[in-house]
């Protein structure tokens, strides 16, 4: 294409580098002179992530044309047999999701010039972002192992920077360092997985790996002897933990509401766009691990869709705006992992896309919102606000609408297609997931337009005050919500075919023949507008219909109605609200229990053992033969004197008697 | 003289040097004492090299009782403070040294 020839004078991996390199120097600049720059901190990272879109675009450009990359580039150390390196796979995946990652955080960086203007910590929040663009881009463009892990602990601790950027807070100290440690429990599976790569195919090298996949095929391992398990179970499962971490899945999703203490933007980017996707993304690479495990893919399928159905429910109880945003995407992420479990990995990414744009702009427009709301966060307070706020409410609605899965917006389109591919699936509890995710459906479009109605329609439940300073958000908001509505209005009509369907991520994808249902889709597939025609027909759409008709009706034309409800449902609506005790689970059992056995082992093993015997013990019992050697030093003089003859004598004795 | 003669006369004055030291309190006798025990290791020094027609037991001689003269004026000044300072000249009052036994 025109606008990218010029680069074709520069080497390719010149190219490849400056993607995630342009970001990082935006970092460092904010990061280092940011208190130099004050108000103007914004342009570093502006800049750099502006060329690593541009260069996405370019990459995703050269890849629709056949030019992929796949090379080390850098030999950073060598470890006994295994080189660090750092290294470039640029296919039909990574070069969608570079132009995703690069496209939100875009959106969001022009955004957070009008967000965050009067915030003292500004040229910090710009530098976190831009390091977080930089971190997620080497996750993306990994061709390794290790690369990857890097790039998932560093979106991680980025993550961890973010949720408590307003250190102040204790609320988002405690949300961050929740963040973390839940995050802990799942890389933990996720090296322990890489390990067990590296024990059993000698390389970390993506392709070196796929190819030794092949030959571990029914070879199994006795982790507990007798029981003999197969060994890309394993691996798979361990792996998959890692992304249950990372992607906010049951039960290691406990982190992700929480993470809404953050800022908003960074709700938009990472926790709902990006970063949360890793896991998705991780998953759909290492298809050609997942494909030959069909334990492991059920267990993905299962658990996608408990997330999908059940974290959407808590939704429906929330009233913190930025909290039922936050439930809809882990219960959005739920479907994306059913799709992996269903092996339409093509479908997964292309609802982590849609996903991408329609979430972002829900939690921007959310943003929005609460910046008019002089940072009121709870919908029972607002109301009314259609009129204030029209590029709001209308960038909202689209929000909405996709999220819900209406057509012809994206969330339609990616939603069906993964329901469809479940619906195909084969595997054990696939018919369990189906009934979940179609349920999902409805509960999706009832939260999304709870929310949506108690915002912006019905009579206004703010103080006077705050509704005569309601007014629309500044352009650098709100552009970035037109740049956002745009995609989650046509991105799933258009790309259907080239992502949903896998035609154009099919070469970054493995799929076994006898669990390939995206490519039974595909065999009757006959364009965007008869899916469409026959989306119209399937039980999530009039689901989907219903659960709006009846937020409409509880929540803007009949208020009463929810509250009468609300006393007959009680004790399903107190089940919700302790988010079914996840919470109170690992806080007794959990929390306190470590804190039992760390408890033991401080009496017992540091008090007693340690401090008790070693340390103070080898003290004390010096002491004590001091104490009784002393008694020697009388202070007289002949006694020692006496003892030197003595000695004298027993010396000369020897020499003479037995040496003599 | 015979050596056996100056051995047993050496033997006898380092005796009584000790039997000195061990037994008398007062410094003086202490520090007599000590004088005592040079003169016997002086005696040995002496007839040694008189057996041996070595002149290095004279010179040995000569060196210690020039040691000896110089240590004794030390400590008859030391035991000059002794006495000013804590009022007395026997070792009892010379205890410094000691643990003091705090159990």
């Amino acid at each position: 294409m025109w606008a990218f020839d010029w680069l074709n004078a520069f080497p390719p991996i010149a190219v490849y580098l400056a993607i995630p390199l342009a970001p990082l120097a935006g970092a460092l600049v904010a990061g280092f002179l940011g208190w130099k720059f004050r108000e103007q901190a914004h342009w570093g990272p502006l800049i750099g992530v502006a060329i690593a879109f541009y260069l996405s675009l370019a990459v995703l450009w050269q890849v629709s044309q056949g030019i992929t990359f796949y090379d080390d580039i850098y030999t950073w150390a060598i470890l006994g047999h295994l080189p660090v390196s750092i290294g470039f796979d640029i296919d039909s995946l990574t070069a969608l999701m570079l132009v995703i990652v690069t496209f939100v955080s875009l959106c969001v960086h022009f955004y957070t010039i009008g967000y965050m203007h009067d915030d003292p910590g500004y040229a910090r929040f710009f530098s976190y972002i831009a390091l977080f663009t930089f971190s997620m881009i080497m996750l993306v463009m990994s061709n390794n192992f290790l690369q990857l892990f890097f790039g998932w602990e560093a979106v991680g601790l980025v993550s961890y920077l973010l949720i408590g950027f307003w250190f102040q807070r204790e609320s988002a100290n405690v949300a961050a360092l929740k963040a973390f440690i839940v995050n802990r429990v799942g890389d933990f599976g996720f090296l322990i997985g890489i390990a067990a790569i590296y024990h059993y195919c000698g390389s970390l090298d993506y392709r070196t790996v796929f190819a030794a996949v092949s030959h571990l095929v029914g070879q199994t391992v006795e982790i507990i002897p007798g029981h003999p398990w197969n060994i890309l179970t394993w691996i798979a499962l361990l792996l998959f933990i890692g992304a249950m971490g990372k992607s906010a899945q049951v039960p290691l999703h406990v982190w992700l509401p929480e993470s809404m203490e953050g800022p908003t933007p960074i709700s938009a980017l990472i926790h709902a766009a990006t970063m949360v996707t890793a896991g998705i993304f991780m998953v759909a690479r290492m298809s050609p691990i997942y494909e030959q495990s069909p334990t492991a893919l059920s267990v993905i399928l299962l658990i996608g869709a408990i997330t999908a159905l059940f974290m959407g429910l808590v939704g429906l109880v929330q009233n913190d705006i930025k909290r039922i945003i936050a439930y809809s995407t882990l219960s959005q992420l739920g479907y994306m992992t059913a799709a992996l479990g269903a092996s339409a990995f093509s479908a997964a990414i292309f609802h982590l896309m849609t996903h991408a744009f329609f979430k972002a702009l829900l939690f921007l427009a959310a943003g929005s919102v609460i910046h008019a709301m002089a940072n009121e966060q709870d919908i029972r307070k607002m109301g009314g606000l259609r009129k204030a706020m029209p590029i709001t409410y209308i960038t909202f609605l689209i929000g909405s609408l996709a999220l819900s899965g209406i057509p012809p917006f994206a969330g339609f389109f990616s939603k069906d297609l993964i329901i469809e591919a479940v619906g195909l699936s084969t595997l054990p509890g696939a018919d369990w997931a189906e009934y979940m995710l179609v349920a999902g459906a409805l509960v999706t479009a009832l939260y999304t337009f709870r929310m949506f109605f108690l915002v912006f329609h019905g009579a206004p439940r703010m103080d006077a005050y705050t509704y005569v300073h309601l007014h629309e958000s500044p352009s650098v908001i709100t552009i970035p919500l037109i740049a956002l509505a745009l995609p989650a209005v046509f991105a799933g009509w258009a790309y259907i075919g080239p992502i949903g369907l896998g035609h154009f991520l099919n070469s970054s994808l493995v799929i076994a023949p006898q669990l390939n249902t995206i490519g039974e889709i595909s065999a009757h597939w006959h364009g965007a507008w008869d899916f469409l025609l026959q989306g119209l027909l399937v039980w999530p759409f009039w689901l989907a219909l219903l659960g709006i008709a009846v937020a409409a009706y509880f929540y803007w034309l009949y208020p009463g109605v929810p509250v009468a409800l609300t006393r007959i449902l009680s004790p399903f609506i107190w089940i919700l609200e302790s988010k079914y005790g996840f919470d109170a689970f690992n806080r007794t059992v959990l929390v306190r229990g470590v804190i039992q056995f760390g408890r033991v082992f401080w009496h017992m093993g540091d008090e007693r053992l340690i401090d008790g015997i070693m340390v103070n013990g080898t003290a004390r019992e010096i002491g004590k033969a001091a104490l009784s050697w002393r008694r020697v030093q009388t202070g007289y003089i002949y006694h020692y004197a006496f003892a030197m003859i003595i000695g004298l004598i027993l010396f000369m004795t020897y020499f003479v008697v037995w040496k003599g | 003289m015979t050596l056996e003669l100056a051995l047993v006369i050496a033997a006898l004055l380092f005796l009584a040097g000790i039997a000195l030291i061990l037994l008398r309190r007062n410094l003086i006798f202490l520090l007599l004492g000590m004088e005592l025990l040079f003169n016997a290791a002086m005696v040995i020094a002496l007839v040694g090299g008189a057996r041996w027609h070595s002149s290095t037991g004279q010179v040995l001689v000569v060196f210690i009782m020039a040691l000896s003269g110089a240590a004794l004026a030390l400590t008859l000044a030391l035991l000059l403070r002794v006495k000013q300072e804590l009022g007395g000249d026997t070792v009892d009052a010379l205890r410094h040294l000691r643990e003091e036994a705090d159990e």
